[in-house]
């Protein structure tokens, strides 16, 4: 029993069945239609296959992990990679790498995409990583975000990477420039405390290679003395040169991976952590060692690791340094 | 079509009512609002998220859309032998359950916007306009849905409210997928997304203006789902409404 | 104003089914009072509540003053009182009825007015006008149902145990009411097991038994004959003296026969009944009584009891509802 005489009072209006038989075919009709006529979200990001080959490489690189069968990413994509403000600054300040987890469909990833979750510890999707462009872990998110959240993560980080201005410098040996926008990025407040700590230690070895040894204690009390507990380094463990400071080396730092452990992490990262513990406590032969192997295995020259074992290298004394010069180095 | 007089006398029922354990939850949730605003905007922006998210704007709604708590057939009965169309009666409490989802994420925004300022903290984390928008749209939309739940029989009503409310607060709860470790795949899981997914997005659309504005791709999709889903509850519930007997004496 | 024709409602229990009224067909005439009495499940409320518009039946029609009893027209010359009334507890009564007065499309400027007014009417003393109605006896709660159902001057009224939970002023209010009705043309339906006050305030009263109407009682009218009993103490001859009163008269005069007289109380005197052809004849039978010197002991008019409707008939066992 349905009437639509208004002078009764169990009426239902005729304008309200109308108006929702309408809106359902329209919403039918759109449903279906739409879809087919609107690219995907994600295809409006200039995703990147070979990091080393992306026109800045100073830039820094937007890690995004995800999993064709995780309904959060798809959620994620819609959300995030369909925003017009977001889009425009991953493809302006960063570089935006797309790394898919197949070990649910493959049975295993394969070792680069392996490695890289390793490294980032990315073991749940979707997993955002903003990384320098050495490839040091600088912050990373784990979870399905809207696109505010995501932005406001972004521009946090971003501003805060500053420091990526000073590693190059500080990879090509070049200590002086580096110094200087070390020193500039550690004059500024609200830093990222992870980099803070990280620029430091460079500071210190920068000066350490400069010779500026009392400046270089400053430096170096200033690094162990940081703030964030987290990360506070045995006092012998600081002196190394490491190009960058992956997050293995950060957790031996703190006491929470032992030597062995290190050494098996760097089989999956051909990273050469122990020749750098190694050369930190004078070991130069087992350090020649170690580096000669990660040489040799690394998969890539442009790999990251391998420019650190080469940056190692010339800090070696020269009767472990040349040999190995003149096998790499040409 | 709405009916003033009901409008009025829901709100001051709903003065009326306020008692001891709304004097709790609101201490509740003035600690929640020192709370956040002492952690910084990553708290404030939480719980902002947590007072709109669709399964809480459901829940605050059908506090407003419910009659007197011992409402029954006596109850409408009378309510019924006025000559009041029970198509308005919808409208009304339709309207009053979106003023009063609203007026509830006033209040909150209200102690995050103090508990700012007492904190000392500048400039002020507040929703945007278009998010505001958002939260006035969806609360349109929980009120409408709950009247439809509370006019559904009893048994079905429950589960319907679980249904809804649980996909939402289910969702917010997991916002990553593990990833599976041999034997332990969590196809079940991804399936069971899929399905809170499908029930938010047919049974209870979330509108966020801000994002669909400024998505590369505008789509048409999400208002339509809206807007049609506002007519399908407000038909159900009328037509429900209008069908319903009051036999008073089974009571 | 209230035509039912051929009602019928039939309830689903489980896989069973129940029919609760059974081709149910009447009418009421406006400014009648019209009750109805029965047992307990005859399908009284259920009769309420499809001449309410709040249940559908099954097969049949109700219109009052020409329309369905939804039709709004209806509802706003409608008022009703539910032998259960729920409020919200947090109202007061001024609120409450002032409420209900609104919905009815009342104007807001008089609702003080109007609402004081029924207020008045009921009894309900002041101090307890402002206080919140979960502090209220049944009696002032079932007074707040009826200043609901006054305060907009309804022309059909529906009362569902109006006495109950009253004490007698309260009772007495009640009568006095539906004689005010009465008097107004206000067509009045009352479900009440109180069966004096049935007797004193309605026109006809419907019997409903196992869902159906099995008498409808036609109340005694001034045209209709009455009885009345006389007892007397008195010598012998007394029965030859109301033979000769009752051929002045012209009307039937019956004795008792050795049953009747067994059954009464010893005494030593007698009695009969007088069948008069109308009410009017009463006060000079009573100054012929006494002018012929006749000792009376009680003089009385017989009515057949409303409750003699309730011998032989075995409560519905079928039905849940009253």
């Amino acid at each position: 029993m349905l009437t639509t005489d208004r002078s009764e009072s169990i009426c239902v209006p005729l304008w309200l069945i109308v108006a929702t038989i309408v809106a359902l075919v329209i919403r039918v009709g759109f449903n279906v239609w739409e879809p087919e006529q609107k690219p995907l979200p994600n295809e409006t990001i200039a995703w990147q296959s070979n990091v080393d080959a992306a026109a800045e490489p100073q830039k820094p690189i937007l890690y995004y992990f995800s999993a064709n069968w995780s309904q959060r990413c798809k959620e994620f994509e819609k959300a995030c990679f369909g925003n017009g403000p977001l889009v425009a600054l991953i493809n302006e300040r960063v570089i935006p790498v797309h790394i898919v987890d197949n070990s649910v469909e493959n049975g295993s990833n394969s070792p680069e995409v392996q490695n890289l979750e390793n490294k980032y510890g990315a073991h749940a999707f979707p997993c955002v990583v903003l990384a320098l462009p050495d490839g040091t872990l600088s912050a990373s998110a784990t979870g399905s975000k809207n696109y505010r959240d995501l932005r406001r993560w972004l521009l946090d980080e971003l501003t805060q990477s500053k420091f990526v201005a000073g590693s190059e410098d500080f990879a090509r040996g070049d200590f002086d420039k580096a110094i200087k926008e070390l020193r500039d990025f550690l004059d500024e407040k609200d830093k990222n405390p992870i980099q803070a700590r990280v620029a430091w230690l460079r500071y210190y070895v920068s000066l350490r290679c400069l010779h500026k040894d009392s400046e270089a204690k400053e430096a170096l009390d200033k690094a162990l003395s940081h703030e964030h507990d987290r990360l506070q380094c045995p006092y012998h463990l600081a002196e190394t040169v490491f190009h960058g400071w992956p997050y293995p080396l950060l957790k031996y730092f703190n006491g929470k991976l032992s030597y062995d452990q290190l050494d098996k992490r760097q089989e999956y990262d051909n990273a050469s952590y122990t020749a750098l513990i190694d050369w930190s406590r004078q070991d130069y032969k087992a350090c020649a060692a170690r580096l000669e192997q990660a040489l040799d295995t690394c998969p890539s020259k442009s790999y990251w690791c391998y420019r650190a074992a080469r940056s190692l290298i010339t800090k070696l004394p020269p009767e472990y340094r040349d040999p190995l010069q003149k096998k790499y180095f040409f | 079509m709405i009916n003033p007089i009901v409008i009025f006398y829901t709100v001051l029922l709903q003065i009326r009512k306020f008692g001891k354990m709304d004097i709790f939850w609101h201490i509740i949730m003035l600690i929640s609002a020192a709370g956040s605003a002492s952690l910084g905007p990553d708290g404030i922006y939480g719980i902002l998220g947590l007072a709109t998210n669709p399964a809480v704007l459901l829940i605050v709604a059908m506090r407003f859309t419910t009659d007197s708590y011992q409402a029954g057939n006596e109850y409408y009965a009378l309510l019924f032998s006025r000559p009041i169309r029970r198509f308005d009666y919808v409208l009304t409490k339709a309207f009053a359950g979106w003023l009063g989802t609203q007026f509830f994420v006033a209040k909150v925004v209200l102690m995050l916007m103090v508990m700012q300022l007492l904190f000392g903290i500048s400039p002020l984390i507040l929703p945007g306009g278009l998010q505001l928008l958002s939260v006035s749209a969806n609360a349109l939309s929980a009120s409408c849905l709950s009247l439809l739940i509370c006019k559904l029989p009893e048994k079905l009503s429950s589960w319907a409210l679980l249904l809804i409310t649980g996909s939402y607060l289910a969702g917010s709860a997991s916002s990553a997928s593990l990833k599976p470790e041999g034997i332990l795949a969590n196809v079940p899981m991804q399936q069971g997304e899929s399905l809170f997914a499908a029930i938010g997005t047919v049974f209870y659309p979330y509108l966020d203006l801000d994002a669909l504005f400024s998505a590369t791709t505008f789509s048409f999709i999400p208002f339509l789902n809206y807007t049609s889903n506002i007519f399908i509850y407000l038909l159900i519930a009328a037509w429900l409404l209008s069908r319903q007997e009051f036999s008073y004496a089974n009571d | 104003m209230i035509t039912v024709s051929d009602l019928s409602k039939t309830y689903k229990r489980g896989r069973s089914k129940v029919q609760a009224l059974k081709q149910v067909s009447f009418t009421v005439e406006e400014g009648e009072v019209f009750a109805f009495i029965g047992p307990n499940g005859a399908g009284k409320t259920t009769l309420m509540e499809c001449l309410l518009g709040l249940i559908w039946p099954t097969t049949g029609t109700i219109l009052i003053n020409g329309h369905s009893p939804t039709h709004l027209e209806v509802r706003r010359i409608t008022g009703f009182l539910p032998e259960r009334a729920k409020y919200d507890k947090w109202m007061s009564p001024r609120e409450f009825v002032g409420y209900h007065y609104l919905l009815g499309g009342g104007d807001w400027n008089k609702r003080k007015v109007a609402v004081e007014g029924a207020l008045d009417r009921v009894g309900l003393i002041q101090a307890a006008r402002s206080r919140p109605v979960k502090t209220f006896s049944k009696g002032m709660l079932q007074k707040v149902g009826l200043a609901q159902m006054l305060v907009h001057t309804p022309r059909v009224c529906f009362l569902d145990e109006p006495t109950s939970g009253l004490d007698p002023p309260g009772r007495n209010m009640v009568r006095d009411l539906i004689r005010q009705w009465k008097q107004e043309k206000v067509t009045v339906v009352l479900n009440s097991h109180n069966l004096d006050d049935v007797e004193r305030v309605c026109d006809r009263v419907a019997f409903v038994n196992a869902g159906t109407i099995d008498i409808v009682d036609q109340r005694e009218s001034a045209e209709q004959t009455v009885t009345v009993m006389v007892r007397w103490i008195g010598p012998e001859d007394t029965e030859k003296r109301l033979k000769e009163i009752a051929s002045q008269f012209d009307v039937m005069l019956y004795l008792p026969d050795r049953e009747e007289t067994a059954a009464l109380p010893e005494s030593d005197g007698g009695f009969c009944r007088f069948v008069l052809r109308a009410r009017h004849q009463m006060p000079g039978l009573v100054r012929s009584l006494i002018n012929a010197q006749i000792d009376l002991e009680e003089v009385f008019f017989e009515r057949k009891n409303l409750s003699d409707l309730f011998a032989n008939i075995k409560e519905n066992e079928n039905t849940t509802d009253d």
